[in-house]
């Protein structure tokens, strides 16, 4: 009795409580609702930042302009508005949702638009592409400043094909589109967009490697740097000049010519590549050439999404870093992806391979001199791009016994037997703890190095071991927060935390 | 038992696991032959492709018009893939490249060209602009055209525009032909103001009518008039200056509205502006009469265009000598009545200044005070102006009479 009566009191306060909470969380959620949009800066949209997402390489020809001579500014605005509607249709394509096609196209080629996109859209087909390269021609700016025409040339166009969400067919192609375009409510709109014949079409010419990069290849005897206090952060705030000195002494010293040296892609900026950062990387490969070292850079250390919406982006990157670089005597050569084949499963091998492939293509097309590499994580994965590859890179970290023949299977795999074959990255940790059972020792990696020198040295093969240095702190980035990861990535260096030598040195160390 | 098992079997069928899609191999025997293409066609028509497929397998052709791809499934019969591509997707002109393909893997590519349907014009897209030019033949209107096919198709390269023009009462027609599916055309102004009327037409098909307003060119320079009541400078009648009738060099008169500034430069170096806008080239400035005699240049100007000849018009004075009466101990100043130019009491609002200066002739004080009825008065008070000699100077339309006044107090008091 007494019981029920208890019971029933707390079921009343428990639901009068309930229920009180419910109304204020729904009239505060009402009153949050009524709220939202209503601050005064936001009302008119006024701080809206531009975010450039498409940025293909665009080279106007305003030579022959007819009607009146175009403005920059204006034709800044054209071609934004342009890029735009490319971009706006490429996600639509992919999609087939018409968001933004509106603000880039009249209505009268929205309706041509539209057209494609309900048949692909009842199809259950949609396309995923990028243009890569604009050559538009003005020809026509009429006076009164609100219609142009341009023909654009050669427009660079990849494309993936997907039908019911089954990729069909990648390819791709080069076309040139005559375009009418108007001024409307302050929108640069596609008003004809007509496919032309495309009238020139532009050889690439393949170039021989020259005989002294050849010989700088095969006889490459180096490592992976990094300084000892920033690790996988060179070009940071702690960047200087001296430290970097010192350890290229060093490094001479060991009888060692060639370091391999990382650019981060977004910390150096992504898109638009900070220029301080470039400076230092000079900086750098000065301190290198005075040490009689040469460098393998390698791009985009960090970056992970090789999606082709993302492509303009990332070559905008690589484009301002090898122009920057690419006449360095210090450099030799373009490492374009570290252990790119560690993504092949979350990005699909595809996908990284089509971005490797155009990567390639790009990056010799700014710089035809200098030799182009991929760093391979797996002897078995540098097969990938072989033929097109000035030369073949791969890591190694496996057991020792097993290396003589995974090269060799290699190396019997790759069409052109002159082609050098680089072990680009291998070592051995010295740590010894709790996540290796105590295992590991400063002899146990001499005796790794000591026995893999005897190997390399025999079978003759260019090197770039891994690293110089024990380090402190190893980001979470680079192998993850697990302890029995991230410890022993602390202890591949040759010279320990205290700066001392460790045994392995001697192995090193070239006559 | 029976319950685990069944757990068991849920565990089976409702556990995750990623899709495995394994693309089936290309067979070893395909072969491809193109049984039936197209080359050129006109918009509107529908295309046939065939292709003979060997090994088995249903290729996807994929078509890239210039918007955008598409794709299709074959009808096959044996091994004759059909693509039948309906009309309504070859209704734009231009390239088509299609590609033929079979799991991952390009069999053949082609491309045919799709051609406006020109006997089907329907329209003529026209831009004309600036829409308001100057008269004189330097300045154009232009027009942009692109005539095009049912489809909305830019007609092909070499069709034939004519442009009619109306001006100056007369209709002109020019022939112009299209170039990457547009033409233009600069239309000049004539020697007249006025409007220009135009319209295309290609293939039976007329645009709208455009219009463009001609507006005068640059005025050139003119002359002024002045009217007057009388020549006195009584500070209450006003002056009205004239435009005659302002044209541009060809005899176009300026558009209503032009502003005309006019600048007086008195005799003393003062300069006062009045202005006026023009009606029918006719601009007219007011100005109140001057106080006290000058002598006034007048000239008019169009800021940047044009000014006018120099008109010089004098005012006589209107006031005559007047009388001043000092009472309550020389205190208390009267002036006037002051009379104007045919003895009337002058209008109210006559200015009058008295100047106080002390008896070694430094300036102490100045007041100023409006006639009413013909009189003004000042009160010097004892507050302000302490018992002794002083000189006052009294000031009414130019003309000015001086004092040497004591001023006292009252001893009774």
């Amino acid at each position: 009795m007494n019981w029920n009566r208890l019971l029933i009191r707390i079921v009343l306060i428990i639901s009068f409580v309930g229920v009180n909470a419910l109304i204020l969380f729904g009239i505060s959620s009402v009153w949050s609702y009524l709220n939202t949009g209503a601050d005064r800066s936001s009302r008119l949209h006024l701080n809206l930042e531009e975010v450039q997402t498409y940025l293909p390489k665009v080279v106007w020809d305003t030579s022959r302009v007819e009607g009146r001579p175009i403005e920059p500014r204006t034709l800044a605005k054209i071609e934004r508005d342009y890029l735009n509607g490319w971009y706006v249709k490429n996600t639509a394509l992919f999609s087939n949702n018409r968001y933004g096609v509106k603000d880039y196209f009249t209505d009268s080629a929205q309706a041509k638009v539209s057209k494609i996109l309900d048949y692909n859209s009842s199809n259950k087909s949609s396309f995923k592409q990028t243009t890569l390269e604009h050559n538009p021609k003005l020809d026509f700016y009429s006076a009164d400043g609100t219609q142009i025409y341009f023909t654009d040339t050669n427009v660079e166009l990849y494309q993936e094909a997907y039908d019911n969400g089954v990729p069909i067919l990648e390819k791709e192609e080069t076309t040139s589109y005559k375009v009418i375009m108007l001024l409307e409510d302050g929108f640069w709109r596609i008003r004809h967009f007509t496919k032309a014949e495309n009238s020139e079409i532009r050889q690439k010419q393949a170039e021989v490697l020259s005989d002294s990069i050849q010989n700088l290849l095969k006889n490459m005897k180096g490592l992976n740097y990094y300084p000892q206090d920033t690790p996988w952060d060179v070009f940071g705030k702690k960047y200087s000049d001296s430290t970097i000195a010192k350890d290229f002494g060093l490094i001479k010293n060991m009888g060692l010519n060639t370091i391999r040296i990382f650019i981060p892609y977004e910390d150096f900026g992504a898109a638009h590549v900070d220029g301080k950062k470039l400076e230092k990387v000079k900086s750098l490969l000065d301190i290198a050439h005075e040490n009689q070292l040469m460098a393998v850079v390698t791009l985009f250390d960090f970056y992970g999404n090789y999606d082709v919406f993302d492509w303009t982006l990332t070559h905008r990157h690589a484009e301002q870093v090898v122009n920057a670089l690419k006449e360095h005597p210090a450099l030799l050569a373009w490492d374009l992806k570290n252990e790119p084949d560690l993504d092949f499963n979350s990005r699909q091998k595809s996908v990284v391979m089509a971005w490797l492939r155009k990567m390639h293509e790009k990056v010799h097309s700014w710089d035809p001199k200098h030799p182009i590499t991929v760093g391979w994580a797996t002897p078995e994965a540098a097969i990938n791009l072989s033929d097109k590859l000035d030369f073949i890179s791969f890591h190694y970290y496996r057991d020792i016994s097993e290396f003589k023949s995974s090269f060799d299977k290699l190396k019997s795999s790759v069409t052109d037997s002159n082609k050098p074959i680089v072990l680009q990255e291998y070592g051995v940790s010295s740590y010894s703890g709790l996540w290796n059972g105590f295992r590991g020792s400063d002899e146990y990696q001499a005796e790794y190095y000591k026995e893999m020198q005897s190997i390399l040295k025999e079978a003759d093969i260019p090197f770039l071991f891994w690293t110089l240095y024990d380090f402190t702190q190893v980001p979470n980035s680079v192998v993850g927060w697990r302890p029995w990861r991230k410890q022993p990535q602390k202890h591949y260096g040759c010279i320990g935390l205290d700066g001392k030598p460790k045994p392995a040195m001697k192995y090193l160390t070239q006559e | 038992m029976g319950r685990y098992i069944f757990i068991g079997l849920c565990f089976v069928l409702f556990s995750c696991g990623e899709e495995v899609k394994t693309p089936a191999a290309v067979p070893n025997d395909l072969s491809t032959t193109i049984l039936n293409s197209t080359e050129t066609i006109v918009a509107g028509e529908t295309v046939t492709l065939e292709f003979d497929i060997r090994g088995g397998v249903e290729p996807i052709l994929i078509l890239e018009k210039s918007f955008g791809p598409l794709l299709f499934h074959p009808k096959m019969n044996d091994s004759v893939a059909t693509f039948s591509i309906p009309a309504s997707h070859i209704q734009q002109s231009g390239v088509y490249n299609w590609q033929l393909t079979v799991l991952s893997k390009l069999l053949e590519v082609g491309e045919f060209k799709v051609l406006p349907k020109t006997e089907k014009t329907v329209g003529i897209e026209t831009y004309f602009g600036p829409r308001s030019i100057r008269a004189g033949g330097d300045d154009f209107s232009m027009l942009f055209m692109v005539p095009v096919d049912i489809y909305d198709n830019p007609l092909p390269d070499g069709t034939v525009v004519s442009i009619n023009k109306q001006m100056d009462q007369e209709v002109k027609v020019i022939t112009a032909l299209t170039k990457n599916g547009y033409v233009w055309k600069n239309l000049f102004s004539s020697e007249r103001a006025g409007r220009m009327l135009v319209n295309t037409s290609t293939n039976n098909i007329h645009s709208k009518e455009l219009t463009s307003m001609i507006s005068p060119s640059n005025s050139v320079d003119f002359k002024i008039t002045y009217n007057r009541v009388h020549d006195f400078a009584d500070g209450n009648q006003v002056v009205i200056f004239k435009t005659d009738q302002i044209k541009d060099r060809f005899g176009n008169t300026v558009s209503d509205g032009t502003l005309v500034n006019f600048s007086i430069e008195e005799d003393k170096g003062t300069i006062l502006k009045t202005k006026g806008s023009t009606i029918d080239g006719v601009a007219t400035g007011r100005i109140l009469h001057p106080t006290e005699a000058s002598d006034w240049r007048v000239t008019a100007y169009i800021t940047g265009e044009a000014k006018s000849n120099d008109a010089t018009l004098s005012f006589r004075t209107a006031v005559g000598d007047f009388e001043v009466q000092f009472s309550e101990n020389n205190r208390f100043v009267r002036v006037g009545p002051i009379l104007g130019f045919m003895d009337q009491l002058v209008p109210d609002g006559l200015l009058i200044t008295l100047e106080v200066y002390d008896k070694n002739g430094k300036f102490i004080e100045k007041a100023t005070t409006n006639s009413s009825k013909g009189i003004g008065l000042f009160d010097m008070e004892e507050r302000f102006f302490p018992n002794d000699d002083y000189k006052i100077k009294l000031t009414a339309a130019g003309i000015q009479r001086e004092f040497q006044v004591a001023l006292t107090s009252d001893e009774l008091e």
